[in-house]
């Protein structure tokens, strides 16, 4: 579904990802785990087109994205909860959800509210809400909600536990976890490593700027090196 | 009770024009992060084509609707002439650009029209007075809040009811995230350029219904007010900027009565000096989220 070929991305003279490759297939759950600074969010933001590549390739369903314009990328299928969850603060929760579904009809966009609804409850009990409002786990499932409104193939996260309460962290993974169930495609970028290695199918471990390891998660998971850099600090 | 009603209105009347100038330089400053110094010029371009067209003899009432259209053209032709080959740059280097734009089109006025005001025929139904009891209001003074307030009331429903509305929200809540979601960046900029021409169009209108002439630095004086306005309720939202508009006029009303004859002339100062105040203590206005400029 989505592949990734010698990903160069700079910010200046800075370069924060130095040359990675890495791909995800459709149904997956592949995830990139990594300490602060590693590139993860840099990289996903250049598959979003948020940042220009220096060089490399992104090609999904086998077409380059490098003539895609950012307003274009949903309309192939890619939806996006970013890092930090930048819910439109001023809008109101029901107001979020139309702008994340503002490229579907007006029919399909009120059914879809609906349906998104449904998977989560919460929102729509605090749809009149502003979203500036709302407590972070909160925010975090409009987030997701949000980039669901398209229904995407393919759904790219960033950070989604970050901030978060240890019992909002789970209800999270469990989202995730279902969504994955659901034949989401699903690209998820994470510090904590315990949870996303146990959701995930695959993995790829960045460390500045480069992809340092690879495999299936279960096995990166009893990796000793990846349980004394990561596990042993992180929950 | 009848200055208390006199005192109304006037603060209503002063408030939805600052209000509606304000609202104009927040929908671009929330898409560009930058206050178009030449918002002013806007109501000065509206104020010659309606001279130009009651000149030409198109009624008043016509002639007003068309140059609100034309304010919104001229503002939408501002962003794309001026203000878009400099998308990506510093938000310093799009305010200077206004400056510029605003500076060139003074000139402008001046050399193909003239430096001196020139009188615009105002209908008779918006001179004179009414009286309600023993209370003289301007009809100028009424049709201004009738309008502006019916201006605010379409704008707020446009803002949260159309898609367009909703676009040009997010967008000026978070730009790229926005743009992820399908937002055309520039789509939404042009129409809150096209926005703030329509709001800077129908100011005008209200301005010079009380004051009969155009010049070329017609909208500068209601600039710095939208500006003061804008600044008092905060940049990062569009209530901010009707806070602000209602706040700046019921300051001025106020000033006007309380402050002995000898003493009016310190009004603007004072306003000024309120300002520093907020400047200094609540620097994002009274609608205090943090404004996110970007691109």
């Amino acid at each position: 579904m989505l592949n990734v070929q010698d990903l160069h991305v700079s910010y200046g003279l800075v370069a924060a990802v130095k040359g990675v490759s890495f791909d995800v297939s459709k149904g997956e759950l592949v995830t990139i785990i990594g300490a602060n600074g590693a590139g993860k969010s840099t990289t996903l933001n250049a598959l979003m087109g948020l940042v220009p590549l220096a060089s490399g390739a992104i090609k999904l369903n086998g077409d380059s994205l490098a003539e895609v314009s950012v307003e274009n990328r949903v309309g192939l299928g890619m939806g996006y909860a970013p890092e930090g969850r930048r819910v439109f603060s001023s809008l109101s929760v029901l107001e979020n959800l139309k702008a994340g579904g503002i490229t579907l009809s007006k029919s399909a966009m009120e059914t879809r509210i609906q349906e998104v609804m449904e998977r989560f409850p919460i929102l729509r009990e605090r749809r009149h809400q502003d979203a500036g409002v709302l407590s972070g786990g909160e925010q975090q499932m409009l987030a997701i909600a949000r980039a669901l409104m398209v229904n995407p193939d393919f759904l790219i996260l960033d950070e989604p536990s970050l901030g978060l309460a240890p019992k909002i962290v789970s209800v999270v993974f469990e989202i995730i976890g279902e969504l994955k169930q659901a034949g989401v495609t699903i690209l998820l970028v994470e510090q904590n490593v315990k949870k996303s290695l146990a959701v995930a199918d695959r993995a790829y471990v960045m460390e500045l700027g480069l992809i340092v390891k690879s495999g299936p998660a279960a096995e990166l998971a009893d990796d000793p090196e990846i349980q004394d850099s990561y596990l042993g600090s992180m929950e | 009770m009848e200055e208390f009603i006199q005192y109304l209105v006037s603060v209503l009347s002063l408030g939805s024009i600052y209000a509606l100038l304000a609202l104009g330089l927040v929908v671009v400053f929330g898409q560009l992060g930058f206050l178009n110094f030449a918002h002013g010029d806007l109501m000065t371009l509206f104020g010659y084509a309606l001279l130009f067209m009651t000149l030409w003899g198109v009624p008043f009432w016509l002639a007003a609707i068309f140059s609100i259209g034309f304010a919104g053209l001229c503002a939408v032709a501002m962003e794309r002439i001026a203000f878009r080959p400099l998308r990506g740059q510093s938000p310093m280097t799009l305010l200077i650009t206004s400056f510029a734009i605003s500076g060139a089109l003074h000139v402008i006025f001046q050399v193909a029209i003239s430096p001196r005001s020139k009188p615009i025929p105002i209908p008779e139904i918006l001179s004179g007075y009414i009286t309600i009891g023993d209370v003289f209001i301007g009809r100028a003074q009424i049709f201004t809040i009738i309008v502006a307030v019916g201006s605010l009331a379409l704008l707020n429903y446009f803002l949260t009811k159309s898609r367009l509305g909703i676009s040009l929200r997010a967008s000026a809540a978070d730009f790229d995230v926005a743009r992820v979601m399908g937002i055309r960046a520039n789509q939404v900029i042009a129409l809150a350029f096209f926005l703030s021409g329509i709001l800077a169009g129908i100011a005008a209108l209200l301005w010079i219904s009380q004051r009969g002439a155009v010049f070329p630095a017609l909208g500068l004086t209601p600039m710095i007010k939208a500006l003061i306005a804008a600044i008092i309720g905060g940049l990062s939202n569009p209530k901010g900027a009707l806070y602000g508009g209602f706040f700046l006029g019921a300051l001025e009303a106020t000033l006007l009565s309380i402050l002995p004859d000898d003493y009016v002339v310190f009004r603007d100062a004072a306003v000024l000096l309120i300002l520093v105040c907020f400047l200094i203590f609540r620097p994002n206005g009274i609608i205090a989220t943090n404004p996110e400029p970007m691109r």
